[in-house]
Parts: C-alpha cells; sequence; structure tokens
C-alpha cells in the first residue's frame, strides 16, 4: 500500500514526485505507480509481495531478492533499480509456475532455477579511469571520495542504488551529532561540484581485479532504459560496501510479507510503500523500536514490537512505550505464513501466540558485505564477538572503509571513509573513534534468535538469492539451491552450529567467491618435441637393468603387442616384478620391446587376451 | 596425558588419521595426531583413490597390498561405509603420456585391475571423515602446539603449557609438511604445486566418476546430485583447462572454488623418509593412493617392515640416486 504523502518522518517517499502519476503493465497486469518509482516499489505498492514458490514454499518478493524485468524495448535488468516508466509493458523473467491469469499477489515464478544476468559476460561500451575507484556511497564512500577529491585526485564513486547516503538514516542521529542527512546532503553537494569527480548510480559491480572493476548500469534516457557495462580502471580502491541486515532464520522466514527492518525503512522513506496496513516488529536491537515507532506514526497499525532481549534498557525502547505501542520483551518470530506469524517466548515455557498482519519486519544482525573484498582475493575471518565474517589481512591498494570495515556510529563511517582514501594515497593515519551516544545505558543487541527447525517449513538461512536452507536435523552440507552461498548464510550457519567458526572464513571464501560462470573451452597442451627413437623415458630407466636392448618381438606375421604389454621368461609366474621386458613401441607386426639382459630368444607376452608366446625377428 | 610420546603425527588427511591410529592400536604405541577438526563443509583436496600413476611394479605390488591391509583394518574399526569402488579413467592428449598411460594400464591389469585402455573399473576409493573420537589416540589442534628446540634423537613439543618429548614427528600430509617445513628447509626433490579446486553445479554425466587429464593436470570427481569437483594443477589458464575437460552444460555455474597447494617430486616418485636436520619423518608424494599407504607407513615407523617392504622405503628415502624409482612426474602448467 501507499503511505499518505505527507506521511511523518518523510515516510511519503523521498523519490517520488506525487505529481507525476504513471500507469505500466506488468505480466499484463496494470500497476499504477509515481515518478521516481522504481519497477519493484511499485509493485509491492500495488499489492503483489510473492516471487513465487520453490518447491511448495511460498517465497516473499523483497529489495534483496526480485526477478529481473524485460519489455520490447528494454533488455532484461534488475527489477528493483529499474525506473517505473508511464505506458511500459514489462514482463518478469523466470519460469512461471502458471500464466498470471488471475489477482493473485505474486509473480507466480518457479523458483527451482534462476537465470544469470545476461550481462556478466558482455564487453564494456566505455572505460572510465581515475586515481581512486570508491565503491558504495554511503557516508563512508562518500567521506572517502570528497577526501581524496579535495586533494587532487580522480576519484569515481560507484553507487548500486538510485540515491547516495547508503543506510545511514535508518538509525538516525545520535545526541548532537550532525543528522545523517546533513552530512549526506553536504558531502554529496561538495562532490557534485568537483570536476575531478564522477559519480555512477544504479550501478552494480560484478567482478572487481587487478586494479580493474566491471560495473553494470542502468542508463536512463527518457522513456528509454538500458544496461551497460562500464569499465572502471583506478590503481587505488576503496570498498565502502556497507553491511547486510541478516534474516532471522526461523520457519516461513521468506514468506511473503516478511521483511528486513532496513528493507522497511527504505521503502517506506525514499518510496512510501508498506506491504500492507498492519505490521508486527520483531527485533534484537534498539533501532527497530524507531522504525515500529516511525511506521506507527506514517499510519501503518504496529499490533506488537517484540524483543529477543528480556527486558531491554534503551532510549528507543521508552520512547516506543510512550507512544503507545505494545511491546513484549523475550520474545521472537517461530513461524510465518502470509498474513499470519507466530511468535514464541524464548524461554520456551509459555504457549506461542499468532498475530494476523500483512506484514512482519524482522531486524536482524548485520554482516559486513564483503563479497568484492572476496573477488579481490580478500581473506574472511569469523569474529565471535561481533557474530560476523570479517575482512582478514591486506590486499594491495584496497582499502575497507565503513560498516565494510565493522564501524558502527555515522561519524566512525565518516572519519574510516577519510582514513581509507588518505592510507591508499600514503597519507597519517587518523584516529577513529567508534563511540555511539548512550551506548553505556542501552542494552546492546542480542544474538540471532533462531526458532526450531520445522519438518514441513524450510527455514532459510538468509534473504538473498542462494535459497540455502538451514538442514533438517544436525549438520548437513551448506548447499545453495540456487546462487553462491553468500556471507550472511555463513554467519547463520556458524551461529546455529552448521559449520565450526574456525571453518567459517576458508568456506565463505570458497563459497562466497566462486568465480564466474565456466564457458566452454578447447584448451589442449601443446604436443610432445618429437622423440628420439631410441629415447628411455626416466619411469623406465634401470627398470630392466644398466643396459636394456630394444628387441622386436613377433609371434606370426599378423598379430602386434600393445604398448605396455610386459614380457616373461618362459615357465615363470607372470607377477610384474618378474618382467624382463615390456614393449615399448608399437611395429607393423609384433612390437618393439626393452629387454634386460636376459641371453634369451624365446619369451611370454601377457596380453590383453592371454599370454602369447613370442620371439626375436629376424630383422 | 602421557609424559611423552612415541609419535606425533601432524595432518588432517585420512592417511595421517590411519597412521596414527594404526600405530597406537595395532603397534602400541603413544601417539599425539596434531590436525584441524574435521571440516565436511569444505573442498576436498584431493580424490583418495587406489590407483598409483605409477608404472613401477613394486610400487604398484606395496599400494596393492596397502589396500588390501585398509580395507581389511576400516572393516575391523566398522569404517566401511568409508570405502567404495569407482571407475576412473585417464586421458592422455600427448603421444609420449599416452605411451606411459599404456605402461600404466598394463601395469594395474597385472596386479588385477580391470583396466583397459585408460579405463580403469572398480578401483577402491576412501570418502569421508575418519573418525579417532573412541581410539587411544590424543588428538590436539595446531594452534595449541609449540614445536621446541630438539634434544639429541627426541623432539619437544609444547602442549598445554607443558613440555612434551617425542619420539619421531610425522608430517603426514602436504599442508602439515608446507606449514611446518619452510621453503629453505625444503629438500629440492619436493616442490609445492599451486592448485585450485573448484565445485560445478550439475554437469551431464562424465565418462567415468573420476577423470583424470594428465596433460592437462585436471581431476575430476562427479558427486551423486552431478556437481563436478575439479582438481587443477598450476596457474595457467586454469578455467580453460578445467572447462576443457567438462561435459557442460555451458556455461556451467562454479559453486566454490579454493586454491591450495600440494607437493609433488621432481622425479615423480613417492619420497618418505627421514630428514635432516629437523628430523622429522616426511611423507609426500603418494599421489591419490596416498591415503591407502598407511599400514605399510605404520609398519615401516614402527620397524616392523617385511624385507620387500623394507626395500621399497629404502630406495624412496631422501637418497641422492633415485634414477631406479623415478615415475611418472605431475604436470605443472
Amino acid at each position: 500500500m501507499r503511505l499518505a504523502a505527507d506521511a511523518a518522518h518523510q515516510f511519503g517517499g523521498i523519490e517520488l514526485d506525487r505529481s507525476t502519476p504513471l500507469r505500466f503493465k506488468l505480466n499484463g497486469r496494470p500497476i499504477d505507480g509515481f515518478a521516481g518509482d522504481t519497477v519493484l516499489t511499485a509493485t509491492l505498492a500495488a499489492g503483489i509481495d510473492g516471487y513465487g514458490t520453490l518447491g511448495e514454499t511460498p517465497i516473499g518478493l523483497t529489495d534483496r531478492f526480485s526477478p529481473l524485468v524485460v519489455s520490447k524495448q528494454m533488455p532484461p535488468l534488475p527489477m528493483d533499480l529499474v525506473p517505473a516508466i508511464d505506458g511500459a509493458e514489462l514482463s518478469s523473467v523466470g519460469p512461471h509456475k502458471r500464466k498470471w491469469f488471475g489477482r493473485e499477489p505474486t509473480l507466480g515464478h518457479r523458483l527451482d532455477s534462476l537465470p544469470d544476468a545476461p550481462w556478466l559476460r558482455d564487453e564494456p561500451a566505455r572505460t572510465l579511469e581515475a586515481d581512486l575507484l570508491v565503491i558504495g556511497a554511503g557516508v563512508a564512500g562518500l567521506a572517502a571520495a570528497d577526501a581524496a577529491a579535495a586533494d587532487g585526485h580522480r576519484v569515481l564513486l560507484v553507487e548500486r542504488h538510485p540515491w547516495l547516503g547508503g543506510d545511514a538514516r535508518y538509525f538516525g542521529p545520535v545526541g548532537d551529532d550532525e543528522t545523517p542527512e546533513t552530512v549526506i546532503a553536504r558531502l554529496s553537494a561538495q562532490l557534485r561540484v568537483r570536476s575531478n569527480v564522477t559519480i555512477l548510480t544504479r550501478a552494480e559491480i560484478f567482478t572487481l581485479q587487478s586494479g580493474e572493476a566491471r560495473a553494470h548500469q542502468i542508463m536512463v534516457d527518457g522513456k528509454k532504459v538500458r544496461g551497460e557495462i562500464v569499465a572502471l580502471r583506478a590503481a587505488r580502491i576503496v570498498l565502502a560496501t556497507g553491511a547486510l541486515q541478516r534474516l532471522p532464520v526461523f520457519p516461513g522466514n521468506r514468506a511473503p510479507g516478511v521483511l528486513t527492518a532496513i528493507g522497511a525503512y527504505h521503502l517506506a522513506k525514499r518510496y512510501g510503500v508498506a506491504v500492507g496496513p498492519s505490521a508486527i516488529v520483531a527485533t534484537q536491537s534498539n533501532h527497530g523500536y524507531r522504525l515500529a515507532m516511525r511506521l506507527s506514526d506514517a499510519g501503518v497499525k504496529v499490533g506488537r514490537v517484540t524483543d529477543t532481549r528480556i527486558h531491554p534498557q534503551s532510549r528507543f525502547v521508552d520512547f516506543a512505550k510512550a507512544s503507545g505501542l505494545t511491546l513484549a520483551s523475550g520474545q521472537y518470530p517461530v513461524a510465518a505464513e502470509r498474513g499470519r506469524f507466530t511468535i514464541a517466548h524464548t524461554a520456551g515455557a509459555a504457549a506461542s501466540t499468532v498475530f494476523e498482519a500483512s506484514q512482519l519486519i524482522v531486524s536482524g544482525p548485520w554482516q559486513p558485505d564483503l563479497g568484492l573484498w572476496m573477488l579481490a582475493g580478500g581473506a574472511i575471518r569469523w569474529a565471535p564477538e561481533r557474530s560476523a565474517l570479517i575482512a582478514a589481512g591486506q590486499v594491495h591498494q584496497i582499502a575497507i572503509a565503513g560498516s565494510a570495515a565493522g564501524f558502527r556510529s555515522m561519524l566512525a563511517c565518516v572519519a574510516g571513509g577519510r582514513a581509507a582514501a588518505a592510507h591508499l594515497f600514503g597519507g597519517p593515519p587518523e584516529p577513529i573513534e567508534d563511540a555511539e551516544a548512550g551506548t553505556a545505558f542501552e542494552t546492546p543487541d542480542g544474538p540471532a534468535p533462531a526458532a526450531a527447525v520445522s519438518a514441513d517449513v524450510p527455514s532459510f538461512l538468509d534473504g538473498g538469492r542462494s535459497l540455502a536452507v538451514r538442514p533438517a536435523q544436525g549438520v548437513g552440507k551448506l548447499s545453495p539451491r540456487l546462487h553462491a552461498i553468500a556471507l550472511g548464510d555463513v554467519a547463520a550457519s556458524v551461529e546455529l552450529g552448521l559449520i565450526a567458526p574456525t571453518d567459517a572464513g576458508a568456506i565463505a571464501e570458497e563459497r562466497g567467491a566462486p568465480g564466474g560462470d565456466l564457458v566452454a573451452s578447447t584448451w589442449r597442451p601443446s604436443p610432445d618435441p618429437v622423440p628420439d627413437g631410441d629415447d628411455i623415458p626416466a619411469w623406465l630407466a634401470h627398470r630392466f637393468g644398466a643396459a636394456p636392448k630394444r628387441l622386436h618381438l613377433v609371434v606370426d606375421h599378423r598379430r602386434q603387442f600393445a604398448v605396455g604389454t610386459l614380457v616373461y621368461p618362459p615357465g615363470i609366474k607372470p607377477e610384474p616384478e618378474s618382467a624382463i621386458g615390456v614393449i615399448v613401441a608399437p611395429a607393423e607386426v609384433g612390437g618393439i620391446a626393452l629387454i634386460g639382459a636376459s641371453g634369451l630368444d624365446r619369451f611370454v607376452l601377457e596380453t590383453a587376451a592371454g599370454p602369447s608366446p613370442a620371439r626375436i625377428a629376424k630383422d | 596425558m602421557p609424559q611423552g610420546y612415541d609419535f606425533a603425527i601432524f595432518g588432517a588427511s585420512p592417511l595421517a588419521a590411519l597412521l596414527a591410529g594404526l600405530l597406537a592400536h595395532d603397534h602400541g604405541r603413544q601417539v599425539l595426531l596434531v590436525t584441524d577438526p574435521p571440516s565436511p563443509q569444505r573442498l576436498p583436496r584431493q580424490i583418495d583413490v587406489a590407483l598409483p600413476f605409477a608404472t613401477r611394479p613394486q610400487s604398484w605390488r606395496i599400494v596393492r597390498q596397502a589396500e588390501a591391509d585398509t580395507k581389511m583394518l576400516l572393516r575391523s574399526v566398522d569404517g566401511t561405509d568409508r570405502l567404495g569402488s569407482t571407475a576412473v579413467e585417464i586421458v592422455a592428449d600427448r603421444a609420449r603420456t599416452a605411451a606411459a598411460l599404456a605402461h600404466v594400464s598394463e601395469m594395474a591389469r597385472g596386479f588385477g585391475i580391470d583396466a583397459r585402455g585408460g579405463r580403469f573399473n572398480r578401483v577402491a576409493r576412501l570418502e569421508g571423515e575418519i573418525s579417532l573420537k573412541e581410539s587411544k589416540v590424543q588428538i590436539v589442534e595446531p594452534s595449541s602446539i609449540g614445536l621446541g628446540p630438539r634434544d639429541g634423537k627426541a623432539a619437544r613439543l609444547t602442549l598445554s603449557n607443558e613440555t612434551v618429548e617425542v619420539g619421531q614427528i610425522v608430517l603426514a600430509d602436504d599442508a602439515a609438511i608446507l606449514d611446518r617445513l619452510p621453503e629453505p628447509d625444503r629438500p629440492p626433490l619436493l616442490v609445492a604445486q599451486p592448485m585450485t579446486a573448484t565445485l560445478t553445479s550439475p554437469a551431464k554425466r562424465l565418462p567415468a566418476p573420476v577423470m583424470r587429464y594428465a596433460d592437462r593436470g585436471v581431476t575430476l570427481a562427479q558427486r551423486p546430485d552431478g556437481s563436478v569437483l575439479g582438481l587443477v594443477s598450476g596457474t595457467d589458464s586454469v578455467e580453460a583447462r578445467l572447462a576443457s575437460c567438462l561435459p557442460g552444460p555451458f556455461p556451467l555455474q562454479r559453486r566454490a572454488t579454493t586454491h591450495f597447494s600440494r607437493l609433488v617430486s621432481i622425479d615423480g616418485a613417492p619420497v618418505i623418509g627421514r630428514l635432516d636436520p629437523t628430523g622429522f619423518f616426511v611423507i609426500a608424494g603418494l599421489g591419490d593412493a596416498g591415503a591407502f599407504m598407511a599400514p605399510p607407513l605404520a609398519r615401516r615407523l614402527a620397524g616392523k617392515s617385511p624385507d620387500r617392504e623394507a626395500a621399497w622405503f629404502a630406495t624412496h628415502d631422501f637418497v641422492p640416486d633415485r634414477d631406479a624409482v623415478a615415475d611418472l612426474a605431475e604436470v605443472v602448467a
């Protein structure tokens, strides 16, 4: 549903131009939206929150898992990045379970296989070069780009989303510090007027190695939308790729209507979209309460805010209580299906409760997004104190900044961005203080809750494209259903005891960055040098004495002896150690044998057809 | 915890575990196994099949006997679920390799393996973890152990802040050797070869469950779900060489990739013996058949080798003249 244009906290959608309504068709169904929508956000606003089914399990349509869309005028492009265009006639890409004749709130795909992004092997349409490539335009990336540009370096800043600023707004201001809005607006404005900075939005990096990255960028020209591969060359790279909010693991956690807190926040703040009029918010962190309050203020009926922690202390908890929201500590989601969400007590004693609501918003732990770091050859290790996989070691001329580097506060991310750029250009290190106001008085984030495994409903390890499922019992293979295992899948596996913490880094590296698809190859080794006819290979040296002879052995005028056939003296048991020679080269008749000094002129050869007598040919 | 150990076996391979178990149970020795916990989620680094890519009959003899002993051992410890049999096909692109393969094939046939051309049927295969949880072997993780200075023949280890004496340290797999024996201390006979292991999504059926492309430096093993584990030696054209051995359908998704090193001997023959000045007993160059070699190696370490085995070990030691045992050297692309 669409929130009111004047909803509190700008939850009417800051990307939207409500004065410019539009209509397009997706799979034949008309979808209404506004200028500024993406195809995904307009589709969700229209009440379609299902992607399809994996087996019999319904899977939700979310900001982290949506299909490609295509039209006669447009190649397949990601649904969450393609702008909604008035009059467009689009189809979602991938096998459909059935034609979309009805009004079901799903795209109806069969998710047993997903088409690959078709552009991965396309050649670049253009090449951009700079002194520094900054990947990610959250506050850390903005700060890194701004600092390097201010020092006169040429900078490329690449951002996947249509907007700048990343997730900082979700966390809000801290104490008397500058607000995220102020910091983002200031840094963005500074960058936009610098002639030595090039900013690419809607551009996703998909390869990164040896000072060159390749991005797939959505280009919009009026009503024309296309994708373009851009090669990005820079000797130095800052990875400010942020962190991903993981999906707590419980049966039905990929059901339509289940979405992460950060996903729900961006939908509302950017596009004025809520997945239905009512919500249950399940959190293990204080910021979950902040989102619940804002959604409530914006017109979403928040039935309950549950928290895995027992009696958490936070200013956000106090505010939420004061605003009249129903709070429940020591509770967590244990099952979900469309419109029905089951919440249980962490202690396990009391009965669980089923809530009916249009959405379950889950606030899970954060995993630094280090996929490109691994593609660049970076190592990963499990950090038990943070319950996350973090970068280990160094990669030449690549620095990590912001929440990808593990920083939590906005000011630390900004300082980290500047420090990363300075480090790459040989500048002095900048001290970074990662302090969150009020931390000492606030309950820290809780561990990720995990409900019991259900035999009937799969629990997915995270919300991404792998669709990796928690094994039904015991330790099972960490098998992706569709796509490479992601860091969130590995992190959940460690917490669930599926893999050892000491193995987590190596498994993440193996599974998280397996490389591109293999293409057909006709590779063959270069041919042998022409052999010397009398050459004895090293593996035959001394096998038949110091000075073996080459003899032509025959049995009749027709039979040939295969290379490798062992030669024995007559009358002994044919055990390979007793062989006195071996056929080393074919001949028109018989074969050429290498034979130790035996003085014999009659032999027995153990051929595939059985023993055969042989004699020295009268050549 | 005993005051000392007769052997400290370093290694996470099946060979290391079997060797430790045999020394402790069949030979009554105090054994410490220094190994990481089992890691079933990680990609395998080797494919354990009792098929030496070798032409020397003495090597075939010892592997065939070792295979029989290993089967008996696994039956006695209820480990038969680790044992299977498979068809292996070896492919040669070059004429010289094809000739060598013909010799390997005839040698296999001479030792009772159903071999025809490059195909070898019903070859014993070892899969899965060898558990020593119920054994007399003391198991510790490498991170909890320190190597102290040697005292005469005995080595010293620091374990839980205690110093213990060890009669013989055995480096039983490539990772242990590479980890504990820095390159300057490694004999030039042993070369570290970069390797890439890749797991693909399900592919078309391979001609045999295990395929070895000798001239392309590629070994493939197809899993029951159709996915293929590819082990590629060297660093040049890794993807092209791997893809050239796969049947498609292309493009074929890679599910996992990892890089590691293995040790090969430059003369192609196994290298087994005590290495001065470290005093480590080193086991290297056994190739795919290494996992089956625990019984003769345990007898060797316990001083119980029969004459024929003792002779084989003597010629495969760190001796200056190994011409008489040189065999098929691995491809290093």
